[in-house]
């Protein structure tokens, strides 16, 4: 301030020429509250910006991958000839060229093999599995005429999303004026249609995006997860009991403290490498399983669990154990009977957040092999198996334009798991949390 | 202690008989489960220990093989060559150049966020704004990493003059515009004569304000016209990055604003100084510990982040020219180790798989030596705090 | 009374635990109470149970048509789908030198032969017999957009346009300086007068390596003097021919093709390098520069007369078929002419075929599995 303040605080009242304090701090007072509001205007700024910046990661994605939901699919009849089906063994017959048979009657005019093979690109190879599928299970249907909705390959999907632009030159498109053609006429008929696609929930990998799905990631994150809870909640839980009741205040105590914490502090890309030394080179257990993947989670998740924990020990408010203790039990049995169960929701909730963490991490499972091409879905934790963040990791790389729309949606799928562990967390703590 | 305390009322109470058979199985029983919790407790600790033995036993040979110069000091880094060169010194400085980038954004991004939580807001608005700010903590770091990559860099490529253009007028106006204002203040205030001051200051701060505005335009100028020639550089990840930091830095921020407490800020406000000058000449100062912790855990998240840097940075190993030149391509620590264990050796001892835990093994000294840091100032300020 | 239930509980908790990490995983587990309590928690090494899929490992630019072959294979028959890694020729062939035994991958592939220190390495470990398929070539591209005149190029212009350090240009023999060339033109008065700008693959690319050896080492062996110090200092005459400059003219646009697109699509000037399956994918975008007068094209990749081709193989180890599931008829699968024929659906993916004759030599040491010997290498 400056040296006007200097000026005599003791003429209060009386002398004219000297200021009174008052005066002095009226004056600067206007002042003082501009700085206030443009102060305020500051933390506001950087608040809206985080919101902003959030707003537009989830528009974009929202954007791109909401898309992915719907997939377009032609109706084909097929004429299933029993000449070129074999009826003992149905499932080795050459389905591709039924498909193809069935294709050629919509176009007849198309004569050349070149052109045929253009003809055929429009349509999924996945066509002819469905069709496989379909035989297999009704083989009574061999003779008749079927009419099936078989997906669309992933350009003709992209045209219908729009994301293939008609009004570009030809040689800069990847679907040539004739085939365009070709496509109108399916609309035409009233033969090809967007649905719901369900490929996408239910089928794992592929190679093709209009049969690509996450149901194999979400197994595998499934199974996990699993390994995770079942190792890391009974470690972290017991060494949070053990430092909030019963750890002496020596050296040792401190000690495992602080290494707890050194714990949280670690890279997540070290635990890759522990991981990738520790279990796969010496201990050899398989490479790309869940059992692997949920060992090395757990390792990460034991610190969120364990400062939970005690967070939530520490609530319990001293009487409860003095009453505990007052009626006879001994220390034991008044952390497990009385402050446990207390304490029990606190600890649930941290493990849930911890979960969700553990969900969402990608980098020390790429060092232990998750990083693979993995089509079945795994039935225990021992298959093989990609997990949720490296499904779409994988899938980002693709060149595939109809990759980008399902690494859109799947992220979307994880965030919408993701809120929704966080929120059961919340909720839990809301319903059970007492103000003691 | 081993009563036997009969009660004549005809019943036999036994509840508070303990005999000495019961007296010593409840001891061990004791014994084993404090002691059972204490191995597991321990269990926890030495993992950790474990970890930072065992990065070190794979990353001392390649300091054996290759001593401490080359890697700390050249910026060949050729690993596949026979024979191989590990100079790591462009990558040490691409994992720095980033966290320092992404500081420079997130530290007063974030401390002004939480001062704003904690001071500024109704608690009406914070009971929305805290939840936003977390959920950018529960992003997952594939996403971050796809938005960078396959949004942002796109964008960066084909319209980076005029986003940085506009980045500039958003960042730098404000606080281009609020220095004129103080300036003008400063330089005036001096003066005792009341009316003369302010004409002096209002053409001050017009003239101030005139080549405030030439500066801005001149340097939006010449942002505009900046062709990045590739999306996926530092400049890309340091945004991104700084955005996951930011939740860490606001969380801890705050909880250390929150810890100063009332009194403190209710005896400023009685002397009467206004709410800005509180935070700024009170609260800033008595969190201030906890602030640079804040700081210290969100820096840490943001070198140990592999994703975002591995798919969004370009992976080029070379210290970019000029030295501050954000818009080209650099490769972190961690996306090194992500990206070359695949080409590896796995099996026996090599120079190129050593090299990886060696710069493994830096990342956790790193990381240990700022939690320790972070963990020192916070139980100092909360011994100054509730000491005094 | 609680007190022993609570206790038992951890205990039991923990042992579960225990024995997970330190016994091996058994095919049937899937209900966690069942580990807990049948496993006898030997700590130590693993004890591995059959694997009934096929692991492969390998070369990031066979995966994409691995892959496609794979997942044909797992639909088509009852054999579980076979899982494969992208680890790079070299990180592949160190996994797959390894050992004999289910712990170990089945098949690596390749985007180079395999070398006689690999063979031999191989031959230590117990991995004796191993089958050696050649599946197709890949062709490197320099592409640019479709909007700017396609480029014509000789190996040796490629060289000098992206070495580090080039002979000197005003004639000392022997004498290397840094790179002067800042335009095509400079390089070669033919080319067009555009800045030096190509955008291509970090050092940990296998692409990387193609191109190097492929063009960079030509276009070095144009120049009398380097080419016989190949014979003298095979090391020298590496760092000539490999290093590429680093003042700008050549960036390293990272793993991502797609970016590469991007970036070449909003500046004409500019080159990329990528395999050609890429460059198929993208027509519509982006087109090939001639490399010593000849079009990176499908025949003539296939007939070798474009010369920035390289042969793609796998390699399986004998031993596993009959052990592992699916091994035999995975082989069928890729040795089809379906799938890697002139028409197969390999080709519709980017991967040149071989000539008929090379094709059914290497079908026939699929299905007989021919054993190589290192000393062919």
């Amino acid at each position: 301030m400056s040296s006007s303040k200097n000026k005599s605080i003791a003429g209060a009242s009386g002398s004219s020429r000297r200021e009174r304090t008052i005066d002095i701090v009226n004056r600067r007072l206007a002042k003082r509250y501009r700085i206030e509001k443009r102060f305020r205007f500051y933390g506001l700024c950087s608040i809206i910006v985080s919101m902003v910046f959030l707003a537009v990661l989830l528009t974009s994605i929202v954007s791109n991958g909401y898309s992915a939901f719907f997939q377009t699919y032609v109706r084909l009849d097929i004429t299933l000839d029993s000449a070129m089906l074999d009826r003992e063994n149905p499932g080795k017959s050459n389905f591709q060229a039924i498909i193809k048979q069935s294709i050629n009657k919509l176009y007849p005019e198309v004569e050349d093999r070149k052109s045929k093979r253009e003809l055929y690109a429009l349509f999924s190879s996945g066509a002819a599995f469905q069709l496989r599928d379909l035989v297999m299970r009704h083989p009574d249907l061999i003779g008749t005429t079927v009419s099936l909705w078989v997906p669309a390959d992933d350009d003709v999907d992209m045209l219908m999303k729009g994301y293939i632009k008609r009004s570009v030159a030809e040689n800069e498109r990847r679907l040539s004026d004739r085939q365009l053609g070709w496509i109108d006429r399916l609309a035409d008929q009233d033969r090809i249609e967007k649905r719901f696609n369900v490929t996408f929930f239910t089928a794992g990998d592929s190679r093709e995006p209009e049969l690509a799905g996450i149901w194999g990631a979400v197994k595998g994150s499934f199974f996990t997860l699993l390994v995770t809870l079942v190792l890391s909640f009974p470690i972290g839980l017991a060494a949070a009991v053990y430092l909030e009741e019963f750890a002496p205040k020596n050296l040792a105590t401190d000690f495992i403290e602080v290494n707890i914490n050194n714990l949280a502090a670690v890279p997540s890309i070290v635990f890759g490498l522990l991981g990738l030394a520790v279990f796969l080179n010496f201990f050899g257990m398989p490479r790309s399983t869940p059992l692997v993947g949920g060992l090395v989670l757990m390792l990460m998740t034991l610190p969120t669990i364990i400062i939970a924990s005690r967070a939530a020990l520490k609530a319990v408010p001293p009487s409860i154990r003095e009453a505990a203790l007052g009626v006879g039990s001994s220390k034991m049995q008044m952390v497990s009977s009385h402050v446990l169960p207390l304490a029990l929701p606190g600890m649930l909730t941290g493990t849930i957040i911890g979960m969700a963490q553990a969900l969402g991490e990608t980098a020390p499972l790429l060092m232990i092999g998750m990083v693979a091409f993995i089509v079945d879905i795994p039935g225990g934790f021992t298959d093989p198996a990609a997990v949720m963040p490296v499904q779409i990791y994988l899938w980002a790389d693709s060149p595939e334009r109809a990759f980008l729309e399902r690494t859109s949606a799947a992220i979307l799928v994880l965030l919408a798991f993701l809120v929704l562990m966080n929120a059961a967390a919340v909720i839990m703590r809301k319903r059970f949390e007492k103000r003691w | 202690m081993a009563e036997t305390t009969v009660i004549d009322d005809g019943k036999k109470s036994e509840a508070f008989v303990l005999s000495p058979e019961k007296l010593r199985r409840q001891r061990i029983a004791k014994f084993i489960g404090e002691g059972f919790l204490l191995v597991v407790a321990s269990f926890v600790a030495v993992v950790v220990l474990f970890i930072f033995y065992f990065v070190a036993v794979d990353a001392i040979p390649f300091f054996q093989q290759r001593g401490f110069a080359e890697f700390f000091t050249s910026t060949s880094w050729y690993p596949a060559d026979e024979p191989g060169e590990f100079g790591a010194l462009a990558i040490i400085y691409g994992s720095g150049m980033v966290t320092i980038g992404s500081a420079l954004i997130a530290v007063p991004l974030g401390i002004s966020a939480a001062i704003c939580l904690s001071d500024v807001l109704p608690f009406s608005v914070r009971q929305y704004a805290k939840p936003v700010i977390e959920m950018l903590a529960a992003i997952p770091s594939v996403a971050y990493g796809f938005f960078a990559l396959v949004i942002f860099a796109p964008l960066l490529q084909n319209y980076g003059g005029p986003i940085l253009m506009w980045a500039w007028w958003l960042i730098a106006g404000p606080f281009v515009l609020l220095a004129v204002i103080v300036v003008g203040d400063v330089l005036t205030s001096g003066n005792d004569d009341s009316s003369k001051r302010k004409t002096m200051r209002a053409v001050l701060t017009g003239v101030l304000s005139i080549i405030a505005v030439v500066f801005l335009y001149w340097a939006g100028s010449a942002l505009n016209a900046i062709q990045i020639l590739s999306g996926t550089n530092a400049l890309n990840v340091s945004l991104i990055l700084s955005f996951m930091a930011l939740p860490t830095i606001v969380s801890v921020s705050e909880d250390s604003l929150q810890a100063v407490g009332r009194e403190l800020r209710e005896g400023s406000y009685a002397l009467g100084a206004t709410r800005a000058e509180t935070l700024v000449k009170t609260v800033l100062p008595a969190a201030s510990s906890g602030i640079l912790a804040a700081v210290i855990l969100g820096i840490m998240r943001a070198i140990g982040e592999t994703m975002v840097v591995w798919m969004a940075s370009g992976n080029s190993s070379h210290i970019p020219d000029p030295w501050y030149n954000y818009l080209d391509s650099i490769r972190t620590l961690t996306a090194t180790i992500a990206g070359d264990m695949g080409e590896a050796d796995q099996v026996t001892g090599s120079a190129r798989y050593h090299v990886l835990f060696a710069m493994g093994l830096l990342l956790l000294v790193f990381s240990f030596f700022s939690n320790l840091i972070s963990e020192r100032i916070v139980v100092r300020q909360r011994k100054i705090l509730s000491g005094e | 009374m609680k007190k022993t239930v609570t206790l038992a509980a951890f205990l039991l908790l923990l042992a579960g635990s225990l024995s997970v990490i330190g016994c091996g995983p058994k095919a049937d587990q899937s209900e966690r109470e069942g580990q807990a309590t049948s496993e006898n928690g030997q700590a130590g090494k693993k004890t591995q149970s059959a694997r009934d899929y096929i692991s492969i490992v390998g070369s990031s630019t066979v995966y994409p048509f691995a892959t496609v072959v794979a997942e044909q294979f797992g639909k088509t028959t009852e054999f579980k789908t076979p899982k494969i890694e992208s680890t790079g020729s070299g990180g592949g062939f160190k996994l797959f030198s390894a050992g004999v035994g289910v712990e170990h991958p089945d098949i690596t592939n390749a985007s180079r032969r395999i070398k006689k220190s690999e063979c031999e390495k191989c031959a230590e470990n117990g991995v004796t017999e191993v089958v050696e398929i050649k599946i197709g070539y890949d062709g490197i591209v320099m592409a640019n957009s479709k909007r700017a005149e396609p480029f014509k190029l000789s190996r040796k212009d490629i060289f000098l346009a992206l070495a580090k350090e080039v002979p000197d240009p005003n004639g000392v023999e022997g004498e290397l300086v840094p790179n002067p060339y800042k335009t095509w033109k400079d390089v070669n008065p033919s080319l067009p007068e555009t800045k030096i700008e190509v955008l291509g693959p970090p050092p940990t690319s296998g692409t990387r390596d193609a191109f190097v050896e492929l063009a960079m080492e030509a276009g070095a062996k144009e120049f009398a003097w380097i080419k016989a110090l190949k014979k003298e200092d095979k090391n020298a005459f590496k760092k000539i021919s490999h290093t590429l400059r680093e003042d700008g003219a050549y960036i390293e646009a990272g793993e991502n093709d797609n970016l590469i697109v991007q970036k070449l699509d909003a500046n004409a000037d500019a080159l990329g390098i990528f395999g050609f399956s890429f460059l198929d994918q993208n027509t519509d975008k982006i087109q090939g520069a001639f490399v010593d007068d000849v079009q990176p094209a499908f025949g003539a990749i296939a007939d070798g007369s474009y010369p920035l081709s390289r042969p793609l193989f796998f390699y399986v180890k004998k031993a596993h078929v009959g052990t592992i599931p699916g091994i035999a008829e995975y082989l069928a699968e890729f040795t089809a002419e379906k799938a890697w024929g002139d028409e197969g659906y390999l080709t519709e993916k980017g991967l040149i075929p071989m000539p008929k004759e090379e094709r059914e030599q290497y079908a026939k040491a699929a299905e007989e599995l021919i054993v190589i010997s290192c000393d062919e290498l």
